[in-house]
């Protein structure tokens, strides 16, 4: 470790400590929704950023439930986070995977690399006027050294009733499928949470899960009856050009849709005394010029997912479950015409399921997770290749592990957290799976985390 | 002929008064019940009875304003102090003397038992 790596970490823990006291003593440093609505993280959340029944209303209702009656308030709702983080990687890594810069410090051994910050974030969270709201979110990406528009998602929202019941209605603009989502069980906010940004992670996913932030932007319309049934539609366009491009801003747009993709979602939902279950499914199609081209033949991709929440949140202790399955059909003619692909048509299943507990004492909150992750699909050796860490000796996709977290926030604002990803399989193989001689085990991950909301 | 004229501007006048009364009325309830949507609906529910879409998470559960029992004593300050310094779980809200007002009148109307 160098001498100004400790200065530093030593700087770093002094401003970090500044901020923390600023938060835990001054009611006015919080973070903007909860300065907006004057209530506490808690209310929202089960352990942020998992949202329970008061948040989903929240969100649903545009982010504009205030404690003041101005159709607009100053100052705007501003708020800031960072990460600091740690990463063990079981194996050494090649010297070159990971970028060393100055906010990315890999020691001596190659796998062991510290965020620093891993990111840094301002949001606009919170009312922009009257019935529009917004939750944007800009990033400095440690690991990338650059800042980005991470997630945005802005909102118009009503209440109306419908049968004599209470009936909320919007529409969202948001760049990523699954973003606008209020349940945990659905990609863009489900556990993990947080993951190290320089571990190697398995190569396959399907477009709804992530593949598409920032690479799109969307509108979509959505109502919200009774506590019991949502509904949403949406459409989706590249962030390449046209009014969608400010949605992507500072990330290169290499996935780039063609024309628009629509996207669905519906949940059935029950809420009871401390308890409350849904089951929903959602999907998208999109057809995707391949290899980062714009123009010429489109592979398409439908993907269709199911998924189911269950929450019990008491007075101390919090239960909370999720779990979702995704399959994508993929049609592959355009990759395969210039031999990116050897199969004119592939699939691609993944599952999720995620237990979470947590206790709230005198002390803060304590809680732990225990995920199971499985991804598998169709053989193709062209699209899963033979290549040093992220490539695949068997030519498929499948992987899967556990995670295993540990999670001590002492006061709201402060989230400490220990987690450990174990590979069963990784990129289609449990030893050698690369054909460099790595094996998935080499790529098991202790992630330390240090996460501050202020 | 002076008696007539006199009846029909004095019914004028007081027509319009009470018209005037009438809308003011109307608009105070119509902003009580703005405020009840974007304020209180949310936990208290579309029909007051504690059971608004956020309501699950919360404990106590929030006031049944559909319970004789919530109306039995001193309701208007009950309800002027939960806004003003807040009630836990719910927070303390920012609003006008006049705007409470509106409101407490528009849970009167809307959720009172035989109000």
């Amino acid at each position: 470790m160098t001498k100004r790596l400790i200065i530093k970490i030593v700087l770093i823990v002094e401003v970090v400590g500044l901020l923390l006291s600023l938060s835990v003593r001054n009611a006015s440093a919080v973070p903007s929704l909860a300065r907006q609505t004057g209530m506490q993280c808690t209310a929202c959340h089960t352990v942020w950023p998992e949202l329970n029944s008061f948040g989903r209303a929240f969100k649903l209702g545009g982010y504009v439930f205030s404690r003041s009656s101005k159709s607009y308030e100053f100052p705007p709702p501003i708020a800031a986070g960072a990460q600091i983080s740690f990463t063990h990687i079981e194996k050494t890594l090649p010297s070159d995977f990971v970028n060393n810069n100055w906010a990315t410090h890999v020691t001596s051994s190659d796998n062991n690399i510290i965020g620093l910050p891993q990111m840094f974030s301002l949001f606009y969270g919170g009312r922009i006027i009257d019935k529009i709201g917004a939750f944007v979110q800009g990033t400095f990406d440690g690991a990338e050294n650059k800042f980005v528009l991470d997630m945005a998602d802005i909102r118009y929202a009503n209440n109306s009733t419908l049968a004599g019941e209470n009936l909320i209605y919007g529409f969202t603009l948001n760049n990523g499928p699954t973003l606008q989502d209020v349940w945990n069980s659905t990609p863009a906010f489900s556990f993990p949470f947080a993951v190290s940004s320089v571990a190697p992670t398995p190569a396959a996913a399907t477009i709804i899960d992530g593949a598409l932030n920032q690479q799109v932007g969307g509108i979509g319309a959505y109502a919200y009856w009774n506590n019991l049934i949502y509904g949403e539609v949406a459409v989706y366009r590249t962030t390449k050009n046209g009014i969608t491009k400010p949605l992507g801003a500072g990330t290169r747009t290499d996935m780039i849709v063609d024309d628009a993709a629509p996207y669905w979602r519906l949940v059935l939902q029950r809420q009871w005394d401390e308890h409350s279950l849904s089951v929903g499914t959602y999907g998208m199609t999109a057809r995707i010029f391949p290899g980062g081209k714009s123009s010429g033949q489109t592979d398409r991709f439908t993907d269709t997912a199911f998924d189911a929440q269950y929450e019990r949140i008491g007075q101390k202790h919090i239960f909370t479950a999720h779990t979702t399955w995704i399959h994508e059909n993929q049609d592959r003619d355009a990759s395969f015409a210039i031999g990116n692909a050897s199969n004119r048509s592939d699939s691609l299943d993944t599952f999720m399921i995620h237990f979470h507990y947590d206790y709230r004492g005198s002390f803060g909150v304590l809680g732990g997770s225990l995920g199971y992750f499985s991804t598998t699909g169709d053989k193709d050796t062209l699209l899963y290749s033979p290549e040093q860490v992220n490539g695949s000796r068997t030519g498929r996709p499948d992987s899967d592990g556990f995670i295993l977290e540990a999670d001590y926030l002492p006061w709201e604002k402060i989230r400490l957290s220990l987690q450990y990803i174990n590979y069963d399989k990784f990129n289609g193989a449990h030893s050698n799976y690369d054909g460099s001689g790595r094996n998935a085990s080499d790529n098991n991950t202790l992630y330390v985390l240090l996460w501050l909301m202020f | 002929m002076k008696k007539i004229l006199a009846f029909v501007i004095a019914g004028v006048v007081f027509g319009t008064g009470a018209l005037f009364a009438d809308s003011s009325e109307v608009g105070k309830y119509e902003q009580g019940g703005n405020l009840y949507n974007n304020k209180c609906q949310l936990c208290h529910g579309i029909k007051g009875d504690g059971n608004g879409s956020a309501a699950a998470i919360f404990s106590p559960r929030p006031t049944d304003f559909t319970s004789p029992k919530f109306w039995q004593n001193a309701v208007d300050k009950k309800i002027t102090d939960a806004i003003k310094n807040g009630k836990k779980p719910m927070p303390a809200f920012d609003l006008t003397a006049d705007e409470t007002k509106a409101i407490i009148d528009y849970i009167s109307h809307a959720f009172k038992p035989g109000g």
